[in-house]
């Protein structure tokens, strides 16, 4: 579902990423790991088509990200750290706007919504202004609004960042259901733990480099140690 | 748990409207919050007003002196059409220019749209039709009251403004703002890696300038005619280009004195020309917009900060180190550093104090028109005037949202004693201290080059003085007593109702200054009463009142801030 081929970008003297390649398949949860600055919203921003790579190509259920955006983009969900959200719209019409804007028919936007806000606990919240709402109930909108057109492919940019615990669960929890329904999953973050638990596939990246991809059991059969944060203070070596 | 009910979701409409349906919710709101505030919209409302009324009788008296001069009236008045509209003209293409940089590309809402399925040519269209209206809002407002003073000297009637709006004026704006985005998409796809250094662009900017204006000044000669039919023989041979048969502002003229003279045949071939370019600028765009939209997004996305900069921006914390050792003075360094490291900031102050100093140090040429000691100090008034308007906006623009942007970064100063109040007094010292610099420099060159007596030097020095402080503490106390907490965005800050109400009060504290001044200038140049010390104290009076009280209402709202929140 989500390739990339030799994926490159450099800013002036700087690799930000260098020949990244990954296969994310669908029904698949693939965590993309490494400290700050080894280059992983790069990495997002490429698969996503927000940056064009120096080299090497992207594509999403077999389109071009760059030859034919649209229709990559229609089947993709894109969740950055810091979700662009209208402070003035209630939620309401936040999810009305998207709904728009993938086409969704009256009466699909409309089930899928009441769905989702039932799910993440906002039904009560439907008229409420989003600048109103906590920081937590806004990345749950923002998460509603990624799904809402049931993407093939989701990319996430640290999805867990202040989350309280029972939004966490959540979050883990749907990944996890959407996954089982075939979604193909790429997301970058800190939380090792999480990764553990969720992730089908790890990817550690540092200075721009893919060091090691693999299941959780293959990367501790290979590097040894019996937690992630272990492998990863061992491929960095920037651990305390 | 018992689930929720479902409700009905908003169902918004499809295309190139869904954009505009976000905006009028958005806007709906804005409208709502200000529905609630009276006093804030009475304000508002009051000042549009008298601007706008105002604005038509300055043009209508002005226009009937052309118009009734005997054998030139309606020839130079339909001259001056194709100068306004031109100058007009110019202003859109620059306007489009900033206002297109920043709806296209620089807002994140752009780079959110980039990441669903839409087509970069309806993103384009989107983003034209809403930078057109941000750029030309304020165009159409000035020009308006300019064409019904215009029909009225003419006794034509008023619904014939609709008619010249949709067969000139609306074209003209079509054009100007399409060619000035493509020109921009194209610049931003192929030139934008030509990096110039700030500080050379503005030298460069304000040194051409200083040569226009020297080149441009009046020659030295002996001259008896009247002040205004100079200024006509002046104006008339520099008005060939803005008559030039190519633009669409002569098109547009053209239009407008057809119209008015009934040449039906000319108003409508202009028309069409005027609308079939419109057209083709507008295909043109949209196909630029299509294919380069896009790769600009990409090129302006991928700008870190190299760590070369950030060694640089790191650099003067650890110089300014050993003297910050005061909390005020730390906040004072924060102040400084924070100015000198927003290019935005310096350069438009840095444009705008040079252009005016540029002009000033020209002026003594000016008084070849007359050595009279009244119309050289009515000139040294209009400079400070003119000095504190551009003071006065360069505050509201980045003094009053400060303490709102930097409101995420408060909880710094919430553990520190007293932290709001140094916060404050930081700010009303640093810019206090820079606003008098700067009038007081450039009233000592204004006066000095007009030979203004030292007398009145001083007076205006002192008004100069207490205006900046007054303007400092007003822009600064509102916008602690109104602050927007968590605001990202200055320019949002600005263009709210409050930001509104503060530059409208600022104007309005400007119009007191001059009104002081005339008062004095008539007094002593005419009939001799209390008039000069009533107006100076209604002004002190004015200037306590509209710089004190804020800030203290404003550290007692920050203060409040500090135990709620």
């Amino acid at each position: 579902m989500i390739r990339a081929v030799g994926l490159s970008k450099r800013y002036g003297s700087v690799d930000a990423l260098r020949d990244f390649s990954l296969d994310v398949h669908p029904g698949e949860i693939v965590a993309l790991v490494g400290p700050n600055g080894a280059g992983k919203t790069t990495a997002l921003k490429l698969l996503v088509g927000l940056l064009a790579p120096t080299a090497g190509s992207v594509s999403l259920g077999g389109y071009d990200v760059q030859r034919n955006p649209v229709e990559a983009k229609r089947l993709l969900a894109f969740l950055p750290d810091q979700p662009f959200l209208y402070e003035a719209l209630t939620v309401g019409e936040c999810l009305g706007f998207i709904g728009g804007m993938y086409g969704l028919a009256p009466e699909v936007l409309q089930q899928r919504a009441n769905a989702l806000l039932q799910t993440f606990g906002l039904m009560e919240r439907l008229n409420d202004r989003v600048g109103e709402l906590s920081y937590g109930m806004k990345s749950r909108l923002a998460l509603i609004m990624s799904l809402l057109h049931e993407p093939h492919a989701f990319l996430l940019d640290e999805p867990f960042f202040g989350l309280d615990p029972q939004t966490l669960r959540l979050v883990k929890r749907l990944l996890m259901e959407c996954a089982a329904r075939g979604m193909a999953i790429f997301l970058s973050t800190h939380q090792l733990p999480i990764v553990e638990d969720v992730a089908h596939r790890i990817v550690i990246l540092h200075q721009g480099r893919s060091l090691a991809v693999g299941t959780w059991e293959e990367l501790r059969r290979l590097y040894g140690g019996t937690r992630l944060e272990e492998v990863f203070f061992r491929l960095t070596s920037s651990g305390p | 748990m018992i689930p929720s009910q479902p409700q009905s979701i908003p169902l918004p409409p499809k295309g190139v409207r869904l954009f505009y349906w976000v905006r009028w919710r958005t806007w709906r709101v804005g409208m709502r919050a200000l529905w609630r505030a009276p006093v804030k919209l009475g304000v508002i409302v009051a000042v549009w007003s008298i601007l706008l009324v105002g604005l038509y009788g300055l043009a209508w008296r002005g226009i009937r002196l052309i118009y009734d001069t005997a054998g030139l009236g309606p020839f130079l008045m339909s001259r001056l059409w194709f100068l306004f509209l031109f100058v007009v003209m110019l202003m859109l293409l620059i306007s489009q220019l900033t206002s297109a940089y920043a709806t296209l590309v620089r807002a994140p809402e752009t780079l959110w749209w980039a990441t669903l399925p839409v087509s970069a040519r309806t993103l384009g269209r989107a983003k034209w039709l809403e930078s057109s209206f941000y750029s030309a809002w304020a165009v159409a407002l000035l020009v308006l009251p300019l064409l019904l003073a215009y029909l009225a000297v003419l006794h034509r009637p008023w619904v014939m403004a609709a008619g010249a709006l949709t067969m000139a004026m609306l074209p003209l704006l079509g054009i100007t703002t399409a060619l000035s985005t493509t020109l921009l998409l194209v610049w931003l796809r192929w030139g934008g890696r030509i990096v110039i250094r700030r500080e050379v662009m503005v030298g460069t900017f304000l040194a051409v300038c200083a040569a226009l204006f020297w080149t441009l000044g009046e020659r030295h000669e002996t001259r008896h005619e009247e002040v205004w039919f100079l200024a006509i023989q002046a104006l008339l041979p520099r008005m060939q280009i803005a008559m030039s048969m190519w633009l669409p502002s002569s098109w547009a003229a053209t239009v407008l004195d057809a119209m008015l003279n009934e040449r039906w045949t000319d108003a409508a071939l202009y028309t069409a020309l005027l609308w079939s370019t419109t057209l083709l600028c507008w295909r043109l765009f949209d196909h630029v917009a299509a294919q380069l939209l896009l790769p600009v997004l990409r090129r302006a996305g991928q700008a870190p900060a190299s760590s070369a900069s950030a060694r640089r921006a790191g650099a003067p914390v650890l110089r300014v180190a050993w003297w910050a050792r005061r909390p005020l003075w730390t906040l004072f360094a924060k102040d400084v550093l924070l100015v000198v490291r927003d290019p935005l900031q310096w350069s438009q102050a840095v444009v705008f104090f040079g252009l005016l100093g540029a002009y000033f140090a020209n002026i003594h040429r000016l008084t070849e028109f007359s050595g009279e000691p009244s119309w050289r100090i009515g000139i040294a008034s209009l400079n400070l005037a003119c000095t504190l308007l551009v003071f006065g906006s360069l505050a509201v623009r980045f003094l009053f949202p400060q303490m709102s942007v930097e409101s995420r970064t408060l909880w710094l100063l919430r553990i520190v004693p007293n932290g709001m109040r140094q916060l404050l007094v930081s700010k009303l010292l640093l810019y206090g201290t820079m606003g008098v610099v700067i009038i007081e420099g450039l009233l000592a060159l204004s006066s000095t080059r007009l030979g203004v007596p030292i007398v009145v030097q001083w007076s205006l020095g002192g008004i100069g003085i207490l205006a900046a402080l007054t303007i400092v503490g007003m822009t600064i106390g509102f916008g602690a007593l109104w602050i927007e907490p968590g605001a990202q965005d200055a320019a949002r800050v600005v263009s709210s109702s409050s930001g509104a109400l503060v530059l409208v009060l600022m104007l309005g504290y400007v119009a007191c200054v001059v009104a002081v001044l005339v008062v004095v200038w008539l007094n002593a140049f005419g009939a001799t009463s209390h008039g000069p010390l009533l107006a100076s104290a209604a002004l002190l009076g004015t200037s306590i009142g509209l710089g004190v009280v804020p800030v203290s209402r404003g550290l007692r709202r920050l203060e409040r801030l500090e135990t709620t929140t």
